[in-house]
């Protein structure tokens, strides 16, 4: 997944020169029962100009690649964080536990930014 | 001539006015003002858009002055959405009536970034210049809210609301945004009238960061940050735009097609407008537009400096107010052969007497 911002100015969203103080990180891992969703505000579009999928959120459009779209296109709020593994493993003919490391980590990314929700 | 390799714009800012109820101290509008009648008619804008579509920008920023003083809002959001474009509406959320906002939501509005001055009435309203602003304010924000829409608030910040930041944290969370941008003034257009009474401490800018990378942390998948320090601290300079003409453009009331909000303060560039040419062939090919793209005009400062692909040089505007010289590296670098103008200019700053705001107003 690549990203581009897609505001108007500089951003920093971790400042520099700031150390991580001891404040508790909540943990945004999904779990398997777990019903991601794309909140408001959120979608996949096509970009015909770049002749690629994006993910479009509030001021920001990040890039994705095959995978990212493989995985968003399947989230849905109905099905659950298993059920994409096990449809992603048997379409793309891979290990669900490999499989399962790459939907985590790249939808807690998403999470952390409040592009993904989670129905429990 | 077309610098080579110019990506097509990702986001285009429509500054569909420059009248504002508001009155903030450090204003982003230029210094000289447009008025109602020099703005763009909602055909045109229409036009805009679509054309905007077409050359590849995905995100539209709706701004002002206060856009909501264009009483066609609601048609000119309706033509972005239908263009395909993302749209964000960029207010201070007086002019924002319930009735409108429904009217708002049908035509496809997307996301809402709404400001805010400061945390309470008092201060809030003594900085915007407005009576009764803050109150108002919080209000659209519920009927945002209520509605469901994305939201992201803006707290601009500076030397008398910086303190208040843990406030302004804990209420962008209760009025359920979703994103807060804790954007420190930059001092472009009239906010460089106010420097001196605007310029935070270093004790302030070094307690922000912290506590923006701790809050940023703490509220991880709650409501996420994008922080905009100040930059006179900062030890390099800030991205600007990206890079110039790189990702953004900027539409002014009037039609003008610039690099960036403040671009038309550089005296030796020449500004296309809209309605003289396509969009498209401004951006790939205007003088103005191909002036600082990629890293041939850089400074040497810059062009050995292996950071030339992250900061691009910093910001052009800033270069010529503090360097005199758009081609220069920006002065707040720590590189930069006038980065003692900055210095300098913080002393100065830090050393003069409070002084009353230059309220920024039209006319």
């Amino acid at each position: 997944m690549t990203s581009h911002s897609a505001t108007t100015g500089a951003k920093d969203t971790a400042p520099r020169g700031a150390a991580p103080s001891g404040t508790p990180v909540p943990d945004l891992r999904l779990g398997p029962q777990d019903r991601p969703f794309l909140p408001r505000g959120v979608r996949l579009a096509q970009d015909r100009v770049r002749g690629q999928t994006v993910l479009l959120a509030p001021e920001k459009a990040v890039a994705l690649d095959t995978v990212g779209v493989a995985i968003l296109s399947r989230v849905n709020g109905v099905d659950s964080v298993q059920d994409i593994v096990a449809d992603l493993a048997t379409t793309y003919n891979a290990p669900p536990a490999q499989i399962m490391e790459d939907v985590q980590r790249f939808l807690m990314a998403l999470r952390a930014r409040v592009f993904v929700g989670v129905q429990v | 001539m077309t610098a080579p390799h110019t990506p097509p714009p990702i986001a285009m800012l429509a500054e569909l006015t420059h009248r504002c109820p508001l009155a903030c101290p450090y204003c982003s509008n230029p210094l000289e003002l447009l008025s109602k009648d020099a703005e763009l008619d909602t055909a045109t804008w229409a036009d805009a858009f679509r054309q905007a579509a077409d050359l590849g920008v995905l995100q539209l920023h709706l701004s002002g002055g206060e856009p909501a003083s264009r009483p066609d809002l609601v048609e000119l959001t309706q033509a972005a959405h239908d263009a395909g474009l993302y749209t964000n509406l960029i207010t201070s959320g007086i002019g924002i009536t319930p009735k409108r906002l429904d009217a708002l939501e049908l035509a496809g509005l997307d996301h809402i970034q709404l400001s805010l001055q400061g945390t309470t009435p008092d201060l809030a309203d003594w900085i915007g210049g407005y009576k009764g602003g803050f109150q108002r304010k919080l209000t659209v924000a519920q009927e945002i809210a209520q509605r469901g829409i994305p939201l992201t608030l803006n707290a601009v910040m500076h030397r008398h609301n910086l303190n208040d930041l843990d406030r302004t944290i804990d209420m962008a969370v209760e009025l359920g945004a979703r994103r807060l941008e804790v954007a420190c003034v930059q001092f472009h257009g009239w906010a460089t009238r106010n420097r001196a009474a605007l310029l935070p401490t270093r004790e302030q800018t070094e307690a922000t960061k912290q506590k923006v990378a701790d809050a940023a942390r703490r509220l991880r998948g709650v409501m996420a940050f994008d922080f905009v320090p100040p930059d006179y601290y900062a030890d390099y300079p800030k991205a600007c735009m990206g890079g110039w003409g790189s990702a953004g453009l900027n539409i002014a009331p009037d039609g003008t097609v610039l690099p960036c909000h403040s671009a038309q303060m550089i005296p030796h560039l020449t500004f296309e407008k809209i309605t003289d040419k396509p969009l498209s062939d401004i951006w790939y090919n205007s003088a103005a537009f191909n002036a600082y793209r990629g890293t041939d005009w850089m400074p040497d400062t810059c062009k050995s400096c292996d950071r030339k692909e992250i900061d691009f040089g910093g910001c052009r505007c800033q270069a010529l107010m503090i360097a005199g010289d758009a081609a220069a590296t920006d002065p707040v670098c720590g590189k930069s052969p006038q980065h003692a103008r900055v210095q300098q200019m913080l002393a100065d700053a830090m050393a003069a007497p409070e002084t009353e705001f230059t309220y920024r107003r039209m006319g």
